[in-house]
Order: structure tokens, then C-alpha cells, then sequence
């Protein structure tokens, strides 16, 4: 499978998630997931607030403690590494620290109070995500597109392989979402794997190939479209069955003021 | 070496290029312990601030109080408890990252306890020890003192910088990305829990190893107050730093300096602070100002 993946130019991860669950004390967050999110593909964990999107992305981060085993299977091509880009980065308005100062600590070991020259990586992400003009306002004064354009540049600065991002279309104006969906389209392009949380069905639709619709575990999964078909449908249903739950009650109620 | 200094100012003074009191030997050794204690303490503070952590610093210098009345009651030397010393704020720092990581408890409610604890704990075996030793060395523990920068002190002082410089080169920006981005820094495979431990050990060697000459009280605002300064007037992590390291080095050695020179019979601990106090409301008043500048 490795060798495959190599020569068709996928340096992503395909990722096996099985039997995962999440406890947080006695409240369960996530339970009983298992899916295989393929290499090189987009994929896209929806779902409702408090579902466990964000809280499935950073199990497969490594960032929480769970039962069950998520596995990477790397390609050869490349070395292992992810690119994270968390949902909310939480900036202190008055701390003196400047973007570039961010994008050079998670991306160099000279320390940066002796940096003086601007490393080309960073050169090559700051122009890719057009945040140039950026460089040295302090984080915290950010706008939240900003900050979202900010901490995928942090993450593209790993140069990784597999990509996992939260909701990183966040509070960006339109053309900033096009800019960011063009650089990860170009990173799927190039091989990687993208595992992104995100709430617009229509940027699912229109960009991921897979979707996970996550509510307490795994509810569905498979093609976008699909995927959001099965939702609507449930939704319906649900709404019928409640309107005629509510007409059956109203009737009931007449029936005794008769 | 450290005659070689001493024999060098001795010289200057001897053609007049400086006052007389740079012929005293122990002046120099404190001249010398504060141009360490400076960059140490004021690069080391820029951490502290970024994480929030001043309270830490406050209680870590206090635990050092406790510390020293171990070693007395031990059998240490007087002047230099160094094994209690060290051990003591060690175990003291570890005890509290430790208990940190196993309690629900807010980090700086528990800072406050262990405090309290260190507090307590020193005063009362300091009173005791008091009955054996001359009281005047116990202020000088509390508050510090010009005349015991020893050689002994001025070694343990080296080998921090040493060790504190290499780290800062090496683990710099990992320790200032752990303090900024936690599960960022972990996604690029650094250990986020080894970090924890190693600052709040770091803090406990250095506060320790500056305690003779700023004093067990108010170690810890010269962790605090310069990257407070700093904080206020700088625009960039670099210059953060650099800010910071110039007024704790500045008030270290005015802190040292200026009472000898002025003959004031004042503790050099309070005198640098007095010193870095100075210089935070000077940054506070070029901050306003700018702040004026920028809404006109």
C-alpha cells in the first residue's frame, strides 16, 4: 500500500480511526468511532456544536487521551509530519509579540531574539496566505481572519504531510476564503491529506471528498453530498414526526376543552 | 582569575580612573555577580511574564528563605547553605508542578498555598534558627547583602549563566512557543510537560543562585519587574527581551553601586529593586506618553 501510495505522488497519511471514545470525567465526548480516512483525499468532519468535531481532530493530533487506536499510514515519500491548526489561539493584546516573531518560533531553533533575516520559508508562506502587511503588528491585535491566516501559515511551516484544521475558514471575508481554499487545494494537489472541521455545507460540498457528520460519535459518512442528502432527510423526518406529535397533542387538548 | 579582576581595579583605582570603592574585593565580586544576575534573571523574566507565571518566581524565592534555616540547622556553613539551599527550591518547584498536574485547582490559587507554605514554614525555622546565629545574618538572607558575594557564589552564579544561556539557545523558542500555543507546540513534537518542569526548575536554580545578593524577599521581582517594564514599551519578542536584560542588568548594578557610592546604609536587595522600580515607572511613563501620541 506504501509503495503505491509513493508512486502516485500521495505523501499524506491515510488515517485508521478504530473504536475511538473520549471521556472527559463522567461526561462522554465521543464514542465508539471507526472510519479509515483515505490518502491524499479532503476530508471534512461536520456537525453540530458540541458534537466532538473538534474534539476528534485533536485525538487524531494526539492531543487527547482515548481508548481505541488511531493509526497513520505514511507513505515512504516523506517524513511524518502534521501540520495543526487549532480553533481558537488565545493572543494577549499587550504582549509584545509580533506575527513574525510567531511564525519564527514554530519554525526555527535560533532563538529569536538573536534572528535578525527573515528565513524564505517564512518568506514563501507569508506571500502565499498575502499576510506580508501583517508581519509586525502584535497577534493580539488581530483581526479573527487574521489570526485564522496566521496559525496556517504556523502549520503550513512544518512543511507536513497531513494537514488537521479547525474550522480555519473562521470569521474570513470571502476573498480570504478563497485564498486559503486555493492554498489547500493546492496542497491536496501535491499529495497531502486534509482533515478539516468546518460548519459550510456548501464548502464541503464543493471541496472535500469526504465527509463525517459527528454528533457523540460517527453518525455518517461518506461523499459530501450525500452525506448532507441523509442529513436533510433525517431533519425532515425529525420535523414531520414533531409536527404531528405537536397536532396530535392540540387535538387531544381540543378534545378535553370539548 | 577573580584576583586578576581585582588586581585590575585595584590598578584603575590606584591611577585614578576610578573612586576608591572599586578597591574593595567584595564590591567587585557583587559588581561581577550582578552583571550575571542581570541577563539571567531579566531574560528569564520575559518567560515568566509571557506565561503569566509572577507569582511563581515570589514563591520560589521565598521557599529559598526556608531553604537556608534547613541548612543552618544541618550544619551547613552560615554563609553558604548551598546543598539545602538548592535542594530545597528544587523540591519545592517540582512538589508544585507536580501537585499542578494532579489537581483541579487553578494554577495561581495553588502557588498561593505553597507560598503561604514556604512562608510560614522559613519564618518559623528562622526564628528558632535566629537564637544561634548573629541576627544580622538572617536580614542579610532576607534582603541580601553587598559584602557576601563570596567566590564560591560567584562560581554557582557562572555555571547558571552558563547553563541558562545554552538552554535559552537551544530551547528558547520552544519554551516561548509552549507558552504561547501548548497544543501547537506539542503538534511539532515538543514535549509541552518537560518544558513545564524544566521552567519552574530553571526558576528555582536561578532565584536560588541570585538569593545572596537580592535576598530571599525580593528575588523574585527582579524576575517580575524589568519584563513588566520591558513589556510596556517594546513591540517585538526580540526587543522584549532585550529591554528586559538591559534594566535588569542596569538595576543590578546601580542597585550595587549607587548605595556604596552614596555611603547609604541600605541592603543591596532593595536598592536594585528600588533601582528596577525606577525604571518601571519611567517605561510606564513613555508608554502613557506614546499612548497620548498615538490618540492626538
Amino acid at each position: 500500500m506504501k509503495a503505491n501510495l509513493a508512486a502516485v505522488g500521495i505523501t499524506g497519511p491515510a488515517i485508521e480511526i478504530n473504536n475511538l471514545g473520549i471521556q472527559l470525567g463522567k461526561i462522554t465526548l465521543l464514542s465508539a468511532v471507526s472510519t479509515t480516512m483515505s490518502a491524499g483525499l479532503w476530508h471534512g468532519i461536520v456537525g453540530p456544536n458540541g458534537g466532538g468535531k473538534s474534539t476528534l481532530l485533536k485525538s487524531i493530533a494526539g492531543l487527547m487521551p482515548h481508548s481505541g487506536s488511531i493509526a497513520m499510514l505514511w507513505s515512504n515519500t516523506k517524513a511524518p509530519i502534521i501540520g495543526y491548526m487549532p480553533q481558537l489561539a488565545p493572543f494577549e493584546q499587550s504582549l509584545p509579540i509580533s506575527v513574525l516573531d510567531y511564525l519564527r518560533l514554530n519554525s526555527q531553533n535560533r532563538p529569536v531574539w538573536l534572528s535578525f533575516k527573515k528565513r524564505s520559508e517564512i518568506n514563501d508562506v507569508v506571500e502565499l496566505l498575502a499576510i506580508k502587511t501583517l508581519l509586525n503588528n502584535r497577534v493580539g491585535t488581530l483581526s479573527m481572519g487574521e489570526r485564522q491566516r496566521v496559525l496556517l501559515a504556523c502549520a503550513l511551516l512544518q512543511k507536513p504531510s497531513l494537514l488537521l484544521l479547525d474550522e480555519p475558514l473562521a470569521g474570513i471575508d470571502k476573498a480570504g476564503q478563497e485564498k486559503i481554499l486555493a492554498v489547500l487545494t493546492d496542497f491536496k494537489k501535491q499529495g497531502g491529506t486534509i482533515v478539516m472541521v468546518e460548519h459550510n455545507w456548501q464548502v464541503l460540498q464543493q471541496y472535500c471528498d469526504q465527509a463525517y457528520f459527528i454528533d457523540g460519535g460517527l453518525k455518517k459518512s461518506g461523499n459530501p453530498t450525500e452525506v448532507l442528502q441523509q442529513q436533510l432527510t433525517e431533519q425532515s423526518l425529525e420535523q414531520a414526526q414533531q409536527r404531528s406529535l405537536l397536532l396530535a397533542n392540540n387535538q387531544t387538548d381540543e378534545a378535553r376543552t370539548a | 582569575m577573580l584576583d586578576y579582576i581585582h588586581q585590575v581595579f585595584a590598578d584603575l583605582v590606584a591611577n585614578n580612573l576610578l573612586p576608591e570603592m572599586f578597591s574593595y574585593g567584595f564590591l567587585i565580586n557583587a559588581l561581577i555577580a550582578s552583571l550575571m544576575i542581570g541577563p539571567l534573571l531579566g531574560a528569564l523574566g520575559t518567560l515568566v511574564v509571557v506565561k503569566r507565571l509572577a507569582f511563581l518566581s515570589e514563591a520560589v524565592g521565598h521557599s529559598a528563605l526556608t531553604g537556608v534555616s534547613i541548612g543552618i540547622l544541618l550544619g551547613e556553613p552560615i554563609t553558604a547553605p548551598w546543598i539545602s539551599l538548592f535542594a530545597f527550591s528544587v523540591l519545592f518547584a517540582l512538589v508544585l508542578q507536580w501537585v499542578r498536574g494532579r489537581t483541579t485547582v487553578p494554577y495561581d490559587a495553588l502557588i498561593g498555598v505553597f507560598l503561604s507554605f514556604a512562608l510560614a514554614l522559613g519564618a518559623a525555622l528562622l526564628m528558632f534558627v535566629a537564637k544561634f546565629v548573629n541576627a544580622h545574618l538572617v536580614e542579610q538572607v532576607l534582603f541580601g547583602s553587598v559584602l557576601m558575594a563570596a567566590a564560591s557564589d560567584i562560581q554557582v552564579l557562572l555555571i547558571m549563566f552558563v547553563l541558562v544561556i545554552t538552554l535559552a539557545w537551544r530551547f528558547g523558542n520552544q519554551a516561548f512557543l509552549v507558552a504561547l500555543a501548548p497544543d501547537i507546540a506539542h503538534n511539532n513534537k515538543i514535549s509541552v510537560k518537560l518544558h513545564d518542569y524544566g521552567f519552574v526548575l530553571l526558576i528555582a536554580l536561578v532565584t536560588v543562585a541570585a538569593v545572596k545578593i537580592i535576598g530571599a524577599i525580593l528575588v523574585g521581582a527582579l524576575l517580575l519587574i524589568p519584563a513588566a517594564s520591558a513589556r510596556l514599551i517594546t513591540h517585538d519578542l526580540r526587543s522584549m527581551v532585550l529591554c528586559s536584560v538591559a534594566i535588569s542588568t542596569f538595576s543590578a548594578v546601580a542597585g550595587v553601586l549607587i548605595p556604596m557610592h552614596l555611603q547609604l546604609a541600605i541592603a543591596t536587595g532593595p536598592a536594585i529593586i528600588l533601582c528596577a522600580c525606577a525604571c518601571f515607572v519611567m517605561t510606564l511613563i513613555l508608554h502613557g506618553a506614546r499612548g497620548k501620541t498615538a490618540h492626538a
